[in-house]
């Protein structure tokens, strides 16, 4: 196993770049993922707006509803003069203005309910659709409650005890507003970590075993060239598997939880399936470094072109339809639409989309190693 | 009758148009340190690919301790040593490493392998370098670390192929010792080089290619003995006419006489006591001179003689 023994010799050597990746990988994972959960967290919350509410109603409908209002919202005064009452609406100090008019209780009983409200709005603010949301709501359940034979104070305070019901807001798992938990973000980066670290390191020992000088030097050795082509394969291999079982490790330590999961296990496949991908694309890529610094470059070429690509970064959605048409012809963007559809799933058979988007990296995986085996043939052939 | 270790047999090499090997014979026996001589573009390297199946030859037949040498001759591969023109070492691992690598790849237990690593650090003087990566090397050192790869599995045939290129003249000295204590250990030897003062040094037989064929071979003895000339004579003298470099010429033995800034080389034929009848002829004809020496041929008087050109300064073609 001397040939794999050098190749994990010539690995560490590089240990220094490929754990700043990993240092990289993980700010940006956790930070993004722990900032977007606590957003998250704080998103749902009522709306209490200021109200200028002045109330002329000689009725107790007129009262009922201004406990109602007054129990969502601040209710303030209504400014006497014309001009100040402008001034208060300009400097948002006042979201909206409702004048009760006095017959209203009176009108009310009497089944109209049209225009018999009117308030005053910002132009454009969506203040006025809130507060009328709640008023058509009040007066609905107010109107259904006189329609059932209730007096006029028995049928208020039935209605404010309704309308009063506050929903529940239950957070199921930690995550956006699109229910995508913080083990969605940890998984959604592993692209572009995944491809530097194969390209650098996968690459940084092919291109020594590759030397001119070197490769002919072992091909005079008594070693089969079969042998040490397949221990360099296993060292690939086994670096594939190193690097995976980290992260893994990371993800076990940051989102316990959720690796427990079935979407869990499906992201844990996902990434396993692209760190198969990333390999083929540094075998395919080491083709074409002839120094360490174009290696380098390659691996960003791939790393940061794929993932944003690919929609790792950013979601192809918010791209052009020419680039989301391209994106469907790098590896990485079937890694993403494997991530959002895991998140869709609640068990292993519900997984279609999922399987078909793994099956379309390994499709990947298969055309880099074979574009990499012909560009090498090519190589030794004009050698 | 000393046995075989290479044979080759009208080998033929072809690149497209160029033909680098023409019908190439050579025989190299046991226990001998074989020199091929040749200028760049000879064919030195490509008989050295061709003998290690690192190319595929058009014609003729390569045996190595008389089996068919195939790509995949892994018997034969074991008792190889090679030491390649190009400096073939990792730059990622120390000395140490690079010497354990190699000679891993043919020897598999690893107390052996130990052992012979540490044998080949002492040998090639690597003892104070065995942690420094190869580009913490001088060219010397580099140069005995490349050979420290060859030969730490100890081969009983090791090629070398210029393994000197670009050495200083003290790692040189040491490498062309080394050589000769791997001789004295048991080890055939096939050392390419366009330096003819190694060549001469170490080489028990030598083989002179060019243009892709072997144009002499033997001892050096045999070699400078095919050659018409048997000594050359180097004289300062200034202000000859031509009438008198002519004169010269018609003295006995003399063949060739070339005069250039004050400096007549005179190239004689084998006979004895040339330089007595040049300097009777300088006495009768009063004419004054410097300083004379003698010399006896060289290789690459013998190279000259038989290729018409300089070993050294031949154009490099590949």
């Amino acid at each position: 196993m001397q040939v794999f023994k050098a190749f994990f010799r010539i690995l560490y050597k590089n240990k220094a770049s490929l754990l700043m990746y990993i240092v990289i990988y993980l700010a940006l994972a956790v930070t993004v993922g722990n900032v977007l959960e606590e957003n998250s967290k704080t998103e749902f919350s009522g709306v209490s707006l200021d109200i200028g509410l002045e109330n002329k109603d000689k009725g107790s409908l007129g009262d009922g509803l201004e406990e109602y209002l007054g129990s969502q919202n601040q209710i303030l005064g209504v400014p006497e003069k014309k001009e100040d009452l402008q001034d208060a609406m300009y400097y948002e100090e006042l979201d909206y203005v409702l004048v009760i008019p006095e017959d209203f209780t009176e009108k009310f009983l009497a089944g109209e309910q049209e225009g018999l409200l009117e308030g005053t709005v910002v132009p454009g603010s969506s203040s006025a659709y809130l507060v009328e949301q709640e008023m058509v709501s009040f007066l609905r359940t107010l109107a259904m409650y006189l329609k059932a034979g209730y007096g006029e104070r028995e049928a208020v305070a039935r209605t404010l005890k309704d309308v009063e019901r506050k929903a529940e807001v239950q957070f199921l798992e930690a995550g956006d507003s699109q229910g995508k938990p913080t083990g969605f973000y940890y998984f959604q980066y592993i692209p572009y970590v995944f491809l530097i670290m194969m390209i650098l390191g996968v690459g940084g020992c092919m291109k020594a075993f590759q030397n001119k000088d070197l490769a002919a030097r072992n091909k005079c050795s008594s070693m089969s060239f079969l042998s040490q082509n397949l221990q360099i394969f296993l060292g690939c291999a086994v670096y594939m598997v190193i690097v995976y079982a980290a992260f893994l490790g990371m993800a076990c330590l940051n989102v316990g939880d959720y690796m427990l999961s079935l979407r869990g296990a499906l992201n844990a496949a996902n990434a396993f399936v692209f760190g198969i991908c990333s390999l083929s694309v540094a075998w395919f890529a080491v083709q074409f470094a002839q120094s360490s610094a174009m290696l380098t470059i390659l691996s960003n070429v791939f790393g940061l072109g794929f993932s944003f690509l690919g929609g790792v970064f950013v979601s192809v959605d918010m791209m052009g339809e020419s680039a989301r048409n391209m994106a469907k012809f790098v590896p990485s963007y079937w890694y993403v639409v494997a991530n959002e559809e895991i998140q869709k799933v609640g068990a292993f058979a519900e997984g279609e989309k999922v399987y078909q988007a793994f099956g379309m990296v390994l499709m990947f995986s298969l055309a880099f190693f074979s574009a990499g085996l012909l560009v090498n043939r090519m190589k030794v052939k004009s050698k | 009758m000393a046995k075989k270790v290479v044979e080759i047999e009208n080998l033929v090499k072809r690149y497209k148009d160029l033909i680098a090997l023409d019908h190439l014979n050579l025989a190299i026996e046991e226990g001998e340190v074989f020199g091929l001589l040749g200028p760049n573009g000879s064919g030195k390297t490509t008989a050295i690919n061709c003998i290690l199946a690192l190319l595929h030859f058009d014609k003729g037949s390569v045996k190595v301790f008389g089996e068919e040498m195939q790509p995949d001759s892994y018997g034969s591969k074991r008792q190889i040593g090679v030491v390649l023109q190009n400096v073939a070492v990792f730059e990622e691992l120390t000395v140490q490493e690079n010497i354990d690598y190699f000679c891993g790849l043919y020897v598999q237990e690893k107390q052996v392998r130990k052992q012979y690593v540490e044998e080949a650090i002492e040998f090639s003087g690597l003892e104070n370098f065995r942690k420094f990566y190869p580009k913490k090397l001088s060219g010397g050192l580099l140069r005995r670390l490349n050979i420290a790869c060859g030969i730490a599995h100890k081969p009983k045939l090791i090629i070398m192929d210029e393994p000197t290129v670009a050495v200083d003249p003290q790692s040189r000295n040491r490498i062309l010792e080394g050589i000769q204590k791997l001789n004295r250990d048991g080890a055939t030897i096939i050392y390419t080089s366009h330096y003819m003062e190694e060549v001469e040094q170490i080489c028990s037989r030598i083989a002179i290619l060019d243009k892709g064929r072997c144009v002499a071979s033997g001892t050096k003895e045999e070699l400078k003995s095919m050659i018409k000339m048997g000594e050359k004579i180097h004289m300062e003298a200034e202000g000859l006419a031509p009438y008198q470099i002519a004169e010269i010429k018609e003295l006995r033995h003399v063949y060739q006489v070339d005069y250039r800034d004050g400096m007549l080389e005179i190239r004689c034929s084998g006979g004895k006591h040339n330089l007595v009848h040049i300097l009777e002829y300088f006495g009768s004809r009063e004419i004054g001179f410097g300083r004379v020496y003698s010399e006896l041929p060289t290789l690459n008087d013998v190279f000259l003689e038989i290729t018409g050109k300089d070993l050294r300064d031949h154009a490099e073609v590949k």
